[in-house]
């Protein structure tokens, strides 16, 4: 466990795209959504609003931005996808897939909140996008052949690329070792998925979009690293994480909100 | 003195049908040969002016086919911008009937050929409808597979639709010699090189044209007998002449073949009509009012009254709003708005100029591109 890690963050979050109903108003994100208010208190401490100032970064958990090859490729499919007998999806060029997919990215939440913000500030805004779906849910058949979901894959992320960044958001993917295959995660992370309600208790069901906790301290450990980048290495200070666990109690003086 | 002229109506002489009448209020000018109503599954193809009537037909209740929708999260300028949403299927602009034809032969053989398949800096274009990919494709490979996609829905298309509204509009081209598959660009404006041992210059005449007409017309009837066939000429001058005439001279002489096949056509067959635009706008009746500064690009008000005479006909209200036509506009508030724009200044001309494609309501025409060679 690192000992001197040298930030804190405050979490800001609600079900489903609910935050979409936060308002900019001196200086903070407000809400007068009675639910969302609730929310906020609940998972921050008590805070209810967003004090842009307050904070060194923010990252933006999911928000509706992410990379979902099941739903894309039930729809279209790219060359490399061996058509199908009554295959209905539609043939676009690599062009036009990656720009259906960065119209999809640019109408997140997301998006849309870093507009906001970034017009605001001009503090590092990060985007972790939401997990992509488990491995269990992969139907070969939907998708044509594991090579061409690499072809698929990296189109995909090119146009995330390039929506973050013409968003001004920073991208932490996934890391690797969370993948079986591109764009899908290992199902074993979907075990006692984690949502806001809380833990499906002794369930091994799985939606296929929910992540468990040791998914959580994979990406826990990409967005530090990248905070520690950006931070030019005042986020883990001396001490690098070593442990398989992240616990957000130590330190206090770079806050971060989610 | 009996004379065969005395009972004719008013609209048979020149005095009462064009010298004492207007554009904006003229009645009884087209006269439909067969109706259509919403019910018509109807497809649209041609040169850029048939992308006006194909977005009012929309407007105004028509049934519109498109065989090749955009993905749904597109919006309507990007849909564009690759080649959606302009005909009833991603083909582009089809300046010339063998071009037409070319595409017919194509759908029911589904037979597609690298060597149509023009590069441009490491992209690839697909050289019978170069502008559906802006920026091209990634891939010969690429290119081809989504021809073929894209003339399977052709084919479909042609089964399905009662009525073809098909607007002619050049009579040049540019041919590969070897294969003799007609462009609609000629090699080296969008992607490609010009090679004048691969690439010839053809100027179709009208026998040819009409020929080309005719089997295209027997190819959809045999797989669709009762089609019906709306022809419109664009009034839209050429951009730019290949031929050693002058510009305005290859222009009148490619209007009037396309007028006179159109024509022709229309005599012959049943199914086959003759829609006037191209008079409305292009003859001395409208002294020009159609037309932007530039003389070429047609104005929104100029396709809006092309569309009200032929809404009239086919008695379906027109949607006035879009058309931009109000009932308080008389004609001479046309002529006023027509005499303003005449005296723009030098550097609002500049400026029209360089938004041209704008001002012809968001056409998306390849031919402009051509303007580009031309000397400063």
């Amino acid at each position: 466990m690192g000992t001197a890690w040298n930030f804190s963050m405050t979490f800001f979050a609600s079900r489903g795209l609910s935050l979409q109903h936060l308002k900019y108003e001196d200086g903070a994100f407000v809400t007068s959504n009675p639910a969302l208010v609730k929310m906020l208190e609940l998972t921050s401490g008590g805070l209810n609003r967003v004090e842009i100032d307050r904070y060194d970064a923010f990252v933006f958990v999911d928000l509706g931005f992410g990379i979902d090859l099941l739903e894309i490729c039930s729809l279209y499919r790219v060359i490399e996808q061996r058509c199908r007998p009554e295959d209905i999806r539609q043939l676009l060029s690599h062009a036009c897939f990656q720009t259906v997919v960065a119209s999809e990215l640019e109408s997140s939440l997301a998006v849309q909140l870093a507009g906001k913000l970034r017009s605001l500030t001009g503090r590092p805004i990060l985007i972790c996008p939401r997990p992509f779906p488990a491995a269990s849910a992969l139907d070969e058949g939907a998708l044509g052949d594991r090579n061409a979901l690499y072809s698929v894959f990296s189109l995909c992320k090119a146009a995330a690329a390039h929506v973050a960044k013409a968003s001004g958001l920073e991208l932490v993917w996934p890391p690797d070792e969370t993948m079986e295959i591109p764009g899908f995660t290992k199902s074993q992370y979907a075990f006692g998925g984690l949502r806001l309600r809380g833990k499906q208790q002794g369930s091994t069901r799985e939606d296929g979009m929910h992540m468990n906790e040791d998914y959580g301290d994979h990406v826990c450990r990409s967005l530090l690293g990248k905070l520690d980048d950006l931070s030019e290495g005042a986020v883990f200070a001396r001490n690098p994480p070593q442990s398989s666990k992240v616990d957000f109690s130590e330190g206090r003086r770079h806050e971060l909100s989610l | 003195m009996n004379s065969p002229y005395e009972n004719l109506s008013p609209r048979n002489f020149w005095r009462s049908g064009v010298s004492e009448s207007h554009p904006l209020t003229v009645e009884d000018f087209y006269r439909k040969k067969f109706s259509i109503d919403a019910t018509d599954k109807i497809a649209t193809a041609g040169s850029c002016f048939a992308q006006h009537v194909s977005n009012y037909l929309q407007k105004n209740g028509f049934s519109v086919l498109d065989v090749e929708p955009p993905p749904a999260v597109l919006s309507d300028d990007v849909a564009r911008s690759f080649g959606y949403k302009i005909y009833s299927a991603r083909y582009g602009n089809i300046y010339t009937v063998r071009q037409l034809l070319q595409l017919m032969r194509d759908a029911q053989s589904g037979s597609v050929d690298a060597a149509d398949v023009w590069s441009k800096d490491g992209r690839y274009f697909d050289a019978l409808r170069p502008n559906i990919e802006p920026n091209g494709f990634d891939s010969v490979e690429e290119a081809l597979a989504l021809r073929t996609q894209h003339l399977e829905k052709v084919s479909g298309l042609f089964r399905k639709t009662n009525v073809f509204i098909f607007t002619l509009g050049l009579t040049e081209a540019w041919i590969d010699k070897r294969s003799g598959r007609v462009f609609p660009t000629a090699p080296g404006t969008i992607a490609g090189e010009y090679n004048p041992d691969i690439h010839a210059f053809h100027n179709f005449g009208f026998n040819e044209i009409h020929d080309d007409f005719a089997e295209f017309y027997d190819l959809v009837r045999r797989r669709n007998p009762n089609i019906k066939i709306i022809l419109t000429v664009s009034p839209v001058p050429l951009t730019a002449t290949a031929s050693d005439d002058h510009v305005l001279l290859a222009t009148t002489y490619s209007k009037s073949v396309l007028r006179s096949v159109a024509g022709a056509l229309a005599q012959e067959y049943d199914n086959i009509d003759y829609f006037p635009s191209y008079e409305m706008i292009a003859s001395p009746w409208s002294k020009g009012f159609f037309y932007d500064a530039n003389m070429r690009s047609v104005n929104p008000g100029g396709v809006a009254s092309v569309m009200r005479v032929f809404f009239q006909q086919h008695g379906i209200g027109q949607n006035a709003s879009e058309a931009g036509l109000s009932e308080s506009k008389s004609p001479r508030e046309v002529r006023r708005e027509a005499n303003r724009a005449k005296k723009m200044s030098r550097k609002e001309r500049r400026n029209r100029r360089k938004s041209d494609e704008v001002s012809d309501e968001d056409a998306v025409c390849e031919d402009f591109l051509l303007e580009a060679f031309a000397p400063q």
